[in-house]
């Protein structure tokens, strides 16, 4: 294997939510968690799940499912909390993202991976950074800054301006 | 310093060490400067001037700052010349040292250059205002620029100079080139270098100088300033210096003598410098040929290397980033001391509690004494304004005193930061509309001079800034009836002096009939009360017509800690400020059946409207049997917050909520309690305005309409001026509702 092919191969974490398994670079993933006591915010969106105390900082965490437009999780004892580190505004930021269960650390290399489908996804295409080829099946690779950046998460925000504005 | 680097003298990492100190040099030297204004020529002073002017051309010069060290070299000669009573100390030569300030300070921060025809006008005017002073010019002072000047050979004569640098002296930062070539800018010099120490390249430190230099100077400079190149290495190195004519070089100490200096700090002084030599060995051996040949130290330059070791300061300089981390640390300390305290309480092991015990009062005191680190003095923050006011008064032509009081108060640096904008606004706005100008002052039959007090002092968990002034005072009138105009209030409202005042901060409000340069376009007092919302402060407007005016501002002491209430509503902890609170009172389930969907409380014959957390924030669960109200101040008038349970009184680490949820105004923040759970901070006036809002379709379409109109008349964020709008017509209209429900 040449050199240019090697820095090719990156490293994913996976994920399922509901029967589809997903995966997002390492590279953005600081640990996994698993479920504790997650504190709500009053006023926000269903999709926002509330604040959790991780070893004595307060990171919000999001209902991945739902900003991928599927049903709320449901807790089971599989479900965790995947902190990832994005940028929004170009500041970095922690978030925790629910998953229903977290799976493995998988290689792909480039050639592996295909853009993804213009139709035919149940997923928003511009959240699918592509799709993974492993033996028979796809894994969406998300684009976790686009998703944590969507206007549906910043609704938080953009509800209380319009509030805001309307007043 | 890594020993692999070689650091170059006037690497970036010294540059900025040397700015950090230059710029604070520059804020003292302008302090005493508009001090001397008050003083006149206070001789001690103006030495105190000299010496920081000094100090920044030699450290200038040595870290590649040139075109700094040659500025300050005129500004310097002003001085000298003002010290030597050449040249009268005007309020002329006071405001050029103040623009040569500011210039000095850009070319401290930007490093280039940048235009240098303002520089050569200051410098032009200096040079004039010198020779002005000057009847029969003799220029004593040695020139010390960087590029050659010609200095007049009246009196020179030649100098055999004999300099070693001492084995530390390049890893100190001073570059021996630069300091000969200093040397080469006071006349003519002859420079032999002995290389004969040089080692083979393999065994060669770099930081390490081999080679030492014979210098014959030709100049008409004295030793005094030969020395002075020399001065911030005068440890570091073996010097030696002797005259051609001996008679001369026993006269110079006694030039120095004449130096207006008081003997005390002269003899704590050596004993400082001594001590510094001792630090290494080799300067100590060095040290001797030194004053063997100049008889001893001049005490101006003792004072001068005492300023530069730092002995007078008693601190060190720390990266603020550190410290936020020290606070971080500390606050994850209290939160995992806190489940130490609740385990111990559980296992009931008489151990364990002595040990949580302990920890509990170290982790206490600990953070205590972090929290004290970040607080400082609002000194530096007051005396800032110090040349505000002289520019503007200049520019009004007003006479202003201004006076400080409390400047030892000390507040969270965070807190202090933030507070120099409102500040900034208040004291122009005191200055263009408070304070008259002179003639009408004495029509006024007040004193010629207007008066401008800046204060603080504690009040409990919170800071009081007074900003007064003893001008025109607010006219209420005109007050009210520009809030009538533009629809902020309507016009039969009964309003407190209070409340009234509290309309110039509505944004866009301005009574000014014309527009300055200064203020009067309505944005100054927005800008204050933003600034002080953030900082969980308020603020307080107290006038009387003809007498003045006086703006409090009440800030809470530091951002990071707060004292609250931890209260229960469901299974969820909320904190809530005890500053805000006033009571707590028991709501029964009968009482709220009787009131028949009316949220009002009686409180001993006061009607108040509460509102009921669990409802507006969609908590589900039991209802409990009693409630609690309680009762919160906020500037929209008292009300009632009902909670299930209240636990007590908590301190608490405020935790932001980050940017996802840095828009739910409801809360100020979050804290970790002791069993690890979350607890989110309520903010009583935002979310009392936030809740009258969403319950009030109705107030929303009072507050829209004025909204609209002015965003015809202003291009701006239309958003902003109408959140800002109902936060005022809101409560007013509101307050009048639960009365007469």
């Amino acid at each position: 294997m040449s050199m240019a092919e090697m820095t090719d191969m990156r490293q994913y974490l996976t994920f399922r939510l509901g029967s589809e398994i997903f995966a997002i670079d390492v590279a953005k993933v600081r640990e996994v968690l698993d479920l504790t006591a997650i504190t709500p915010i009053p006023r926000t969106p269903e999709l926002m799940a509330g604040v959790i105390n991780l070893r004595g900082s307060v990171v919000p965490v999001v209902d991945l499912r739902q900003c991928l437009d599927m049903a709320k999780t449901v807790s089971t004892r599989n479900t965790c909390i995947v902190v990832v580190e994005v940028v929004l505004d170009g500041e970095s930021t922690i978030i925790g993202a629910l998953a229903d269960s977290v799976e493995e650390v998988i290689d792909l290399d480039s050639a592996q991976i295909q853009p993804a489908p213009r139709i035919g996804m149940q997923v928003r295409v511009d959240f699918i950074r592509g799709m993974g080829k492993r033996e028979n099946s796809f894994i969406m690779i998300l684009d976790i800054d686009r998703v944590f950046t969507a206007e549906e998460l910043r609704g938080t925000s953009t509800e209380n301006t319009a509030t805001e504005a309307a007043a | 310093m890594s020993v692999v680097a070689i650091q170059a003298p006037g690497s970036d990492q010294f540059r900025a060490a040397f700015r950090e100190e230059a710029v604070e040099l520059l804020r003292d030297l302008e302090a005493s400067l508009l001090n001397l204004q008050d003083s006149n020529e206070d001789p001690e002073a103006v030495a105190g001037i000299f010496r920081n002017l000094h100090t920044i051309k030699g450290s200038g010069a040595m870290f590649g700052f040139t075109i700094l060290a040659s500025f300050t070299h005129h500004l310097e000669n002003a001085f000298d010349a003002v010290r030597d009573g050449r040249v009268t100390l005007s309020r002329e030569l006071i405001d050029l040292a103040l623009q040569g300030i500011d210039h000095m300070r850009g070319l401290i921060l930007n490093a280039h250059a940048g235009d240098r025809r303002p520089r050569m006008a200051l410098v032009d005017k200096v040079t004039r205002l010198i020779a002005s002073g000057t009847p029969g010019t003799s220029v004593v002072e040695g020139e010390a620029t960087p590029t050659p000047q010609v200095v007049p050979f009246g009196d020179s004569r030649v100098w055999g100079i004999s300099f070693t640098p001492g084995p530390d002296m390049m890893r100190f930062g001073s570059d021996p080139a630069l300091l000969i070539r200093e040397l080469a800018g006071m006349g003519q010099l002859e420079a032999r270098a002995d290389l004969s120490q040089l080692p083979s390249l393999t065994e060669i430190d770099p930081e390490r100088c081999y080679a030492s230099w014979e210098l014959a100077l030709y100049t008409g400079a004295d030793e005094n300033v030969i020395r002075d190149v020399f001065i911030f290495v005068e440890d570091l190195c073996f010097l030696r210096i002797c005259s051609e004519d001996i008679e001369e070089a026993v006269a110079v100490p006694a030039v120095a003598q004449t130096v207006p200096d008081s003997p005390e700090p002269r003899a704590e002084v050596d004993p400082i410098v001594r001590v510094d030599a001792s630090a290494s060995p080799a300067a100590i051996k060095d040290r001797g040929p030194v004053e063997a040949g100049s008889t001893s130290m001049s005490p101006q330059q003792a004072k001068e290397a005492k300023s530069y070791d730092g002995g007078d300061r008693g601190g060190i300089r720390v990266a603020a980033s550190k410290l936020d981390q020290l606070i971080n640390l500390v606050g994850e300390l209290v939160t995992v001391q806190a489940r130490l305290s609740e385990l111990a309480l559980r296992r009931d092991d008489n151990e364990i509690s002595s040990v949580a015990e302990e920890v509990e009062r170290l982790t206490s005191s600990l953070r205590e004494s972090s929290m004290n680190v970040r607080m400082m003095p609002v000194r530096n923050t007051f005396e800032r304004f110090r040349r505000l006011v002289y520019d503007l008064a200049r520019d009004l032509s007003k006479s202003v005193n201004l006076t400080i009081e409390g400047a030892e108060t000390e507040l969270d640096k965070t807190v202090l930061d933030q507070l120099s904008d409102p500040l900034l606004h208040l004291i122009r706005n005191s200055m263009d509309h408070g304070l008259e100008t002179t003639g009408d002052r004495l029509r006024a039959g007040k004193s010629e001079q207007g008066h401008l007090h800046l204060s603080a002092r504690h009040s409990g968990a919170s800071v009081l800034i007074g900003v007064s002034d003893d001008g025109r005072g607010i006219d209420i009138a005109r007050v009210r009836q520009r809030g009538i105009e533009r629809g902020l209030i309507s016009a039969d409202a009964v309003l407190s002096e209070s409340e009234i005042f509290s309309l110039i901060f509505e944004p866009g409000f301005s009574t000014a009939v014309e527009v300055t340069d200064l203020s009067g376009r309505g944005v100054g007092m927005d800008v204050v009360r933003r600034n002080i919302e953030k900082l969980r402060g308020n603020i307080d407007v107290a006038s009387k017509p003809g007498k003045g005016t006086t703006v409090t501002l009440r800030i809470p002491l530091t951002l990071a800690i707060i004292d609250g209430l931890l209260v229960t509503i469901g299974d969820q902890y909320f904190v809530l400020p005890l500053a805000h609170t006033l009571e707590c009172i028991e709501l029964s389930r009968a009482e709220i059946d009787r009131s028949e969907g009316k949220q009002l409380i009686n409180v001993r014959g006061e009607l108040i409207a509460y509102i009921r957390l669990r409802e507006y924030f969609g908590i589900e669960g039991d209802l409990q049997e009693f409630e609690q109200v309680m009762l919160v101040d906020t500037d929209s008038g008292r009300f009632g917050l009902v909670v299930d349970r209240v636990l007590g009184d908590c301190q608490t680490m405020v935790k932001s909520l980050g940017h996802l949820y840095q828009k739910i105004n409801e809360l100020s923040g979050a804290t970790i309690l002791g069993n690890g759970c979350v607890a989110l901070i309520l903010d009583p006036h935002r979310l009392v305005q936030e809740c009258i809002r969403s319950l009030h379709p109705s107030a929303r379409a009072v507050a829209r309409a004025p909204a609209g109109a002015r965003a015809s008349l202003r291009a701006g964020p239309g958003s902003d001026i109408a959140d800002a709008n109902s936060n005022k017509i809101v409560p007013i209209s509101r307050s009048s509702a639960p009365v007469g429900a």
